[in-house]
């Protein structure tokens, strides 16, 4: 059979799923930036099905293409793979504390936890969705709850969401006695409220004082 | 899978990225896959062209063959095949001239987008003229002889120009809406009618159909000279299948759905002339055929079947398809002019949009000003609507193909450029070129020897001092900005794991 009749039949096989799924596989394991040529190599597959996979891929979005055209990394979607695990809700008193700031502040209210040093979300605000739950919760950097795992001593993180431009977020850390970080509470706003911040932060640091001795 | 599963818990950084697009300001990811698809035959207008293209190719060449169509398909498919290596790897609304620079550099690029700004502008202003000169000859039939033609067309055409500009400036939401239901009607309504009259033919004589069915797939008749002219003909009925690749900016997932959109349109348009082509050459004796002139040889037909109503049914799904095919051309123009803007070398103000639609306002009103101006002056010079549309066909034609021919020649470069040749797509790409050239070659000789020759000589020399300010402007103007074929690349949101920051 000449070559190239057998890498069209390859693509096409049921077999192209996995060759597909491999080729994901080798995306994430050789890091973002990993061209067409090293995955063809890397898993010793013929170049042109590597291509037509890696196209398809991102047709689809479970891969991107970079800025540079050659090389790749993974989609957003790619999050769509994995599963999330759902929390358990927050107690009562705590929701009580939550609602009862929703109320007052026309903002979205976040209530995320940071056990070992992972970030999860508790009680995110129904009215103001968070942009990307799965990547808020993996990612640190992409929000002010992220950045309070990532600068342990801040007394307070504001940040323009990388995500959707034309957003902000104000996020607070509260601490248990020891002054180690256990949960965070956040704002979500527009820019120009959260660059002056005095005022959104004196509510927020009024609910977090609340909150400490029914989270930590 | 424990690779993508540890990647997925905790992402690797990938720096080098942005909140936004190069392109943002484009109503982004807002065109779905089938609006996609209609913006590519909208401006292939297959149901304007459907029944002209057999009788004009018949009329020149005298061959009453399906030969040249399928010819002409094969080299189209090739560009088109080359065409989608770029558009199922990057979005970019500049199109083909964007696909030129990242092969071939700026200064093709500069000659390709000049190329690709008289193909969309001049086919905007075919689809004009047609639509007046259809509508018109639609008037003639329900109330003959209303008076001062000249004026009337005039009137027309600032009319059905304002309303394009209305439409473009509502937003590409909506206008891919009204292209893709006037493209879906007046499609359907040829195609079921030629169906219908294939059917009525072959049931009332079935031998003289056998025959004659024999003869249009019969090449013994044809030369070799009249086939290349003829294929060059229907060559410039199937241009514009590639202008969905003007809405990288603003398509749903446009690399898988532009790069459809643009075989597909191949296979609709190509697909419905053979059909009508089919039913043309055989239903009708050769001879009628050639003896037709002009927009209309149904025409004659209709009427001597005793239905001159049809003529009119089709005559109106013509107009519609024409006025879709002038919001498709212009908003492929209109990209285009937004995208080198957004480059640096057209003035910033044609790159802003309108917040609320996204619409590039500026570019929008500079072209439908322009499409709208040059055939309102050509009728008043005293040009006859069916000249300057034979004018501007020939000028728009040579423009798609000096621009396919780039794009073919940029194709290998730039896979080998990013490591993804291979020796399949090299082929492709370099009989499509080779395909390319000759028919433009053997399409301009022709008709530098008729009546549009001033017109070849136009072209002509406006590629030639393209060609000479892009090279003038490479060795002498250093300073100038590179053109980089601006295209949508992915933001923070869409990178598992993106980041600001040098990468």
């Amino acid at each position: 059979m000449p070559p190239a009749s057998g890498v069209e039949l390859r693509a096409r096989q049921p077999k192209a799923i996995q060759h597909a799924l491999h080729v994901l596989e080798e995306v994430a394991r050789l890091g973002p930036g990993v061209t067409a040529q090293q995955i063809s190599t890397s898993l010793g597959m013929p170049r042109a099905t590597a291509y037509r996979l890696l196209n398809l891929l991102v047709q689809e979005e479970y891969l991107v293409r970079l800025p540079d055209l050659s090389g790749f990394a993974l989609g957003s979607k790619v999050t769509q793979l994995a599963t999330l695990v759902p929390t358990a809700p927050p107690p009562r008193a705590v929701r009580r504390v939550v609602d009862d700031l929703r109320g007052r502040v026309r903002a979205g209210v976040h209530l995320v936890r940071y056990d070992g040093g992972i970030l999860q979300i508790v009680d995110a605000d129904p009215d103001f969705a968070l942009s990307d739950e799965v990547r808020i919760s993996r990612d640190p950097h992409v929000s002010a709850l992220g950045g309070l795992l990532l600068d342990a001593s801040a007394g307070f993180v504001s940040m323009s969401s990388p995500i959707v431009p034309g957003r902000a977020c104000l996020a607070v850390p509260i601490r248990d006695d020891r002054g180690a970080l256990v949960a965070g509470i956040a704002l979500a706003t527009t820019p120009a409220r959260a660059a002056e911040p005095a005022p959104l932060l004196a509510v927020l640091r009024e609910a977090a004082e609340r909150l400490e001795p029914l989270l930590a | 899978m424990s690779a993508l599963e540890r990647a997925i818990a905790n992402p690797e950084p990938v720096p080098g990225l942005d909140a936004e697009s190069p392109v943002a300001g484009l109503d982004r990811r807002s065109v779905g896959a089938v609006e996609v698809l209609a913006q590519s035959v909208s401006a292939v207008a297959p149901a304007g062209a459907a029944l002209t293209v057999p009788a004009i190719i018949a009329a020149v060449t005298g061959t009453a063959s399906l030969l040249p169509m399928l010819l002409a398909a094969g080299v189209t498919l090739l560009v088109a095949s080359t065409i989608t290596q770029f558009s199922r790897r990057m979005a970019a609304p500049g199109g083909v001239s964007a696909y030129i620079a990242r092969g071939l550099g700026s200064s093709a690029a500069l000659v390709g987008g000049v190329a690709q700004l008289i193909g969309y502008g001049f086919v905007a202003m075919f689809a004009l003229v047609g639509t007046v000169y259809t509508t018109l000859s639609l008037a003639d039939f329900v109330l003959p002889a209303a008076g001062a033609p000249a004026l009337w067309a005039v009137a027309l055409m600032l009319v059905l120009g304002a309303g394009a500009l209305f439409i473009l400036v509502r937003g590409i939401r909506r206008s891919a809406r009204v292209t893709l239901i006037v493209e879906v009607v007046s499609v359907g309504v040829i195609a079921l009618l030629t169906v219908a009259l294939l059917g009525v033919l072959w049931a009332t004589d079935a031998p003289m159909m056998a025959n004659r069915t024999f003869a249009v797939f019969d090449p013994s008749g044809v030369s070799g000279a009249e086939l290349l002219v003829a294929t060059a003909l229907a060559l410039t009925a199937l241009v514009g299948f590639e202008s969905a690749s003007t809405l990288g900016g603003e398509a749903k997932r446009p690399l898988l759905a532009i790069p459809r959109a643009i075989v597909w349109t191949v296979f609709v348009s190509a697909g419905l002339y053979l059909l009508t082509g089919y039913a043309q050459l055989t239903g009708i004796d050769s001879a009628d055929l050639r003896g037709g002139d002009g927009f209309f040889p149904v025409d004659g037909v209709t009427a001597s079947l005793g239905m001159p109503w049809l003529g009119a049914v089709l005559e109106l799904s013509i107009a519609a398809s024409l006025f879709a095919c002038l919001i498709a051309s212009a908003t492929a123009m209109t990209r285009v002019l937004f995208a080198l803007a957004r480059e640096g070398l057209l003035p910033r103000a044609l790159g802003r949009t309108r917040r609320r639609s996204g619409t590039p306002v500026a570019a929008v009103a500079l072209s439908m000003t322009f499409v709208t101006a040059v055939p309102i002056v050509s009728v008043l010079l005293g040009a006859a609507l069916w000249t300057t549309m034979q004018w501007l066909l020939l000028g728009a034609a040579t423009g798609y193909l000096v621009a396919y021919f780039l794009a073919c020649v940029a194709a290998p470069v730039f896979l080998w450029r990013i490591g993804e040749s291979g020796w399949r797509s090299t082929v492709v790409a370099a009989a499509g070129a080779v395909g390319v050239a000759v028919i433009l070659v053997a399409y301009l000789v022709v008709e530098s020897t008729g009546a549009r020759a001033g017109a070849v000589w136009v072209m002509v020399g406006v590629l030639g001092a393209t060609v000479v300010l892009a090279a003038g402007r490479a060795l002498f103007a250093r300073r100038n900005p590179r053109i980089r074929g601006v295209y949508d690349v992915p933001t923070i949101a869409d990178v598992w794991g993106g980041r600001r920051g040098e990468p």
